[in-house]
């Protein structure tokens, strides 16, 4: 009989905070004897989209020191690539984060391309492009609906529950279920983009630029989030971070509410720049794709929807002998401990949902 | 009646409405249209709960974890005997009915905190105190906005207060007071917005984290006939209890408050999740004043106008 | 009611009362001795309303349950072991006889000599049986055995008037006219005891949210005294004005071009 990990009567260890390892102001024998609790939150958490397991060190409801333990989902993505071929190579880029599989791939596939030293036409360009900004939508709306879930707010996330339906029937139109199968090196197709599906497209950024002038002005809100988590544009880029996290802290206050507001306003371009850019694929066009590359050495990035998504690869002629990728989300993880000392429970949470962490992209 | 038969119909009656105040939160937060779901949803959760493993936490204060729950329902259902459904339907009718009703309910915050102690983890811990900080918050707004009836009606008897109400009901000529007493509503059972020590940002329910299976369910219960009690206590203080042309007593009572939690529960789904230190100050620096000015109001207009009680 | 379910009551009532008073004082957990003196004020509760004083049930029970939980709430802040579980462990680890809890003599044999002694002496204090506590218990019983035998032999009057039936009203009648004086000044003195501790408590700058976005420059932190600013030190540590423990510096200075800000 197999002695399952459930049946065993060992206890499971209690969350253990390595106290050198922090800054813990120093504990001192005062009147008051505090004794300092460790929270330990996840690894399954509302907070960011995949598991981390953050553990504060509080003192009653301010957090005094924070200690992440991420890599739950670490896969491995970049090394599995250096053994793959190719073609697999391009699944592996797309699987880097799940959540934005046309990004991961189209910076693999402009990789490819550049080592093949091939420029694709402008509308292949437009295509992509358009691929790229309607999944940065998509990836923006559904951040909304789950920070609206932990903030409580129905009202928002009632509001929230009905773009992600909305874009998902305007995509199924769009490009039927698999949106990544058609960025393939060297390929582009033709074809006007219907009129509905582009006054939708329309229709779906002016209702978010109207939630965004709504939410400006709610005052309930910006108890909850104004002024709270604020991130210096430099230490952003200091750190290597980008998105809208970024951009909330160069153009606005860089609070939580600038970044809710940010995404929203981005969501919005991204839409418009999809009626006007995108062109339905159609299902004949698919040409002989050379998933191979020259020997040589190239960069690509590509603006996923938290941030840019970097690749090097170097390639010496038959496999792919290096691959980095630059997540957005790791910069971010390495923010967490510094920004939320000294917050109280509550807001640090809001801060760490703020931040749109994607885990499996974080840890690789 | 004997005493045992009334505390039996008491306790029935709190688990039926328990029911309905669960039914009504589903229908408020899923809409009118999943009005099906929205009934079958709480029995549901109640199978699943009893289905579910009893755990106790380890190192917990099993003294007070077995029992928080118990003290909770006790205290609810004392508290339910001074409610009057009809004219000569209630419990019992102490001269002191509604200081009764406000003062049984405190142990009901000391089963919560119990709770919360004795999990003998952090966040059980964080949620006692912020349920200690909800106490002190709703405690003496709510004592001030109720004196308004009280002053009104010349009496703590909750039929007296009722039956004064024949003319014109209270709500009408202090909104404020029903306005502060809601928001004191909402504080007492830890709904939204203020559900900070149950829910909020720690995860599975603060106060209630570790508590599972059955002993959840009596949590649940107790909470949701909190809601009801006190929704029952806001028609029978402002909206003039079972009175009501056409109908028998009681049906208008339920009626009223059903209509009063909709609105109450609807309502409070609409702000985001107060932190603690905003609820504080909102408690202290605006429900405070806002039931002084009332007591003030109040007072004014009974003297000003003595043929408006009764 | 009837004679024998009022007596039965009464003795119920004071059984509790008494007992829970007892557990109080015998109890490791701080939080559980909190809870055993409210339960012990709602059991006397229980007995004025035996004497048909309904009122006077109801303002015990609110200011005992109100009252006590809060000075429960400030022992488990401020205390060492609220719950009694290192007391607890202690004890059993000393392996005095008896259930740990109600142990209450010290461990046999002599007490270990040099250095170990006062380790030893620590651990007793710790465990809190001393040798004064048989004594303690005796003058305690002593004095409620005097108490009661006052209690008895004393000839109580006894009045024919009924008991009233509705308090409320001559009460907030008295209060208003006969005790206007200590009532109103009663409230004065709350309200400068509050005013009073809320001075005391306030910082110089009450830190809200304090984002702790390190300085802009460089990757060094800087900690600060919440209550002196002045004080800036790289490392953590202890404020050297007031002994307070340093925090993470906000970043005032960066932010004073974008506005907003904490409070």
């Amino acid at each position: 009989m197999l002695a399952l990990p459930l049946q065993s009567d060992e206890v499971p260890p209690e969350p253990r905070v390595e106290e050198k390892a922090l800054p813990l102001p120093g504990k001192q024998e005062r009147e008051i004897a505090t004794e300092l609790m460790v929270m330990s939150l996840g690894p399954v958490q509302p907070l960011t989209a995949g598991p981390l397991r953050l553990l504060f060190v509080c003192d009653g409801e301010q957090i005094v020191a924070v200690q992440t333990e991420a890599g739950y989902a670490a896969r491995g993505v970049a090394r599995a690539m250096t053994h793959a071929t190719w073609r697999e190579s391009a699944a592996l880029a797309s699987a880097l984060d799940p959540l934005a599989p046309i990004a991961g791939r189209l910076a693999y596939v402009s990789a490819l391309e550049q080592l093949q030293h091939w420029d694709p036409d402008p509308s292949t360009l437009h295509q992509r492009e358009a691929l790229l900004a309607f999944e940065r939508v998509e990836n923006h709306v559904s951040w909304l609906v789950r920070f609206a879930e932990f903030l409580a707010d129905d009202r928002l996330s009632i509001t929230a529950r009905h773009f992600p339906v909305r874009l998902a029937e305007v995509g199924a139109v769009l490009w039927g279920q698999s949106a990544v199968e058609w960025i393939v090196p060297q390929s582009g197709v033709l074809s006007p983009l219907p009129h509905t599906q582009k006054r939708m497209l329309e229709h779906l950024a002016a209702e978010l630029v109207a939630l965004r002038g709504r939410l400006e002005g709610n005052r309930a809100l910006a108890l909850r989030t104004a002024g709270i988590g604020l991130l210096a544009a430099d230490r952003l880029r200091a750190v290597g971070a980008s998105g809208p996290v970024l951009h909330a802290s160069e153009r606005r206050q860089g609070d939580v509410l600038s970044r809710l507001l940010m995404r929203l306003e981005e969501a919005a371009d991204d839409l418009r720049y999809a009626a006007r850019a995108a062109v339905m694929p159609s299902v004949a066009e698919q040409g002989i794709a050379p998933w191979s590359a020259p020997p040589g050495e190239t960069a690509v990035t590509v603006a996923g929807p938290r941030g840019d998504i970097g690749v090097s690869l170097a390639s010496d002629g038959e496999n792919m002998c290096r691959v980095t990728w630059r997540r957005p989300s790791a910069a971010l993880l390495g923010l967490i401990p510094e920004l939320l000392t000294g917050q109280k429970l509550a807001d640090a949470e809001t801060i760490v949902a703020s931040l749109d962490l994607a885990m499996a992209e974080a840890d690789g | 009646m004997n005493t045992f038969g009334v505390a039996l119909l008491v306790v029935w009656s709190l688990l039926i409405c328990a029911y309905g105040i669960a039914v009504l939160e589903r229908l408020t937060a899923l809409g009118l249209r999943h009005f099906r779901a929205a009934v079958l949803l709480p029995l549901a959760e109640t199978v699943a709960l009893l289905r579910q493993e009893n755990l106790v936490p380890r190192g917990a204060d099993r003294l007070l974890f077995h029992s928080a729950p118990l003290v909770a329902l006790t205290s609810i259902a004392l508290a339910a005997l001074v409610i009057p459904l009809g004219p000569a339907l209630r419990g019992f009718d102490p001269s002191i009915g509604l200081f009764y009703f406000i003062v049984v309910l405190g142990p009901f915050v000391i089963a919560m905190m119990n709770a919360g102690w004795s999990q003998n983890s952090p966040e059980g811990l964080s949620g006692t105190f912020r349920a200690a900080a909800c106490l002190i918050s709703y405690e003496v707004p709510l004592g001030f906005a109720v004196i308004g009836p009280v002053m009104a009606a010349e009496s703590l008897s909750t039929a007296r207060i009722v039956e004064a109400q024949t003319g014109l009901w209270y709500v009408v000529w202090q909104p404020l007071g029903f306005l502060i007493y809601a928001i004191a509503a909402l504080f007492m059972t830890y709904r939204r917005p203020f559900d900070l020590p149950q829910a909020g940002s720690e995860l599975a329910g603060g106060v209630l984290a570790e508590y599972t299976g059955a002993r959840l369910l009596l949590f649940h219960i107790a909470l949701n006939a909190l809601f009801f009690l006190l929704t029952a206590m806001g028609v029978v203080l402002f909206f003039g209890g079972w009175q009501g042309p056409g109908l028998p007593g009681p049906i208008w009572f339920l009626v009223k408050t059903v209509a009063l939690a909709t609105v109450l529960l609807w309502g409070g789904r609409f702000l985001p999740r107060v932190r603690h230190d905003q609820m504080l100050s909102l408690a202290w620096k605006i429900l405070l004043p806002a039931s002084l000015v009332n007591v003030a109001l109040v007072g004014i207009l009974i003297l000003v106008f003595p043929g408006e009680k009764s | 009611m009837s004679g024998l379910i009022e007596w039965i009551l009464f003795l119920a009532l004071s059984v509790l009362a008494v007992g829970m008073a007892a557990s109080m004082l015998v109890t490791m957990s701080m939080y559980r001795a909190g809870l055993a003196l409210m339960s012990s004020f709602v059991a006397l509760a229980g007995l004025f309303i035996l004497l048909n004083a309904d009122l006077l049930a109801a303002i015990q029970v609110m200011m005992n349950v109100g009252g006590m939980l809060v000075m429960v709430l400030f022992m488990v802040m401020l205390m060492m072991d609220p719950g009694g579980e290192m007391m607890w462990d202690m004890k059993r680890k000393m392996h005095m006889p008896g259930p740990g809890a109600l142990s209450m003599t010290m461990p046999r044999g002599a007490p270990p000599s040099g250095k170990e002694r006062q380790h030893h002496q620590m651990m007793v204090d710790m465990a809190m049986s001393t040798a004064q506590l048989p004594w303690a218990l005796a003058l305690g019983a002593a004095s409620a055995l005097v108490l009661i035998v006052l209690v008895v032999r004393t000839p109580w009057p006894f009045s024919s008037v009924q008991p009233t039936q509705d308090a409320t009203g001559a009460v907030g009648t008295l209060l208003l006219s006969r005790y206007m004086l200590g009532f109103e000044g009663a409230a004065f003195l709350i309200l400068a005891g509050i005013a009073g501790a809320v001075i005391f408590a306030r910082r110089e700058r009450a830190p809200t949210s304090r984002p702790a976005a390190a300085t802009a420059a460089s990757g060094t932190k800087i900690f600060t005294c919440p209550m002196h600013e002045e004080v800036r030190q790289s490392g953590p540590g202890q404020c050297p004005l007031c002994g307070m423990d340093l925090t993470p510096a906000t970043e005032a200075s960066v932010h004073h071009g974008e506005g907003g800000g904490s409070a």
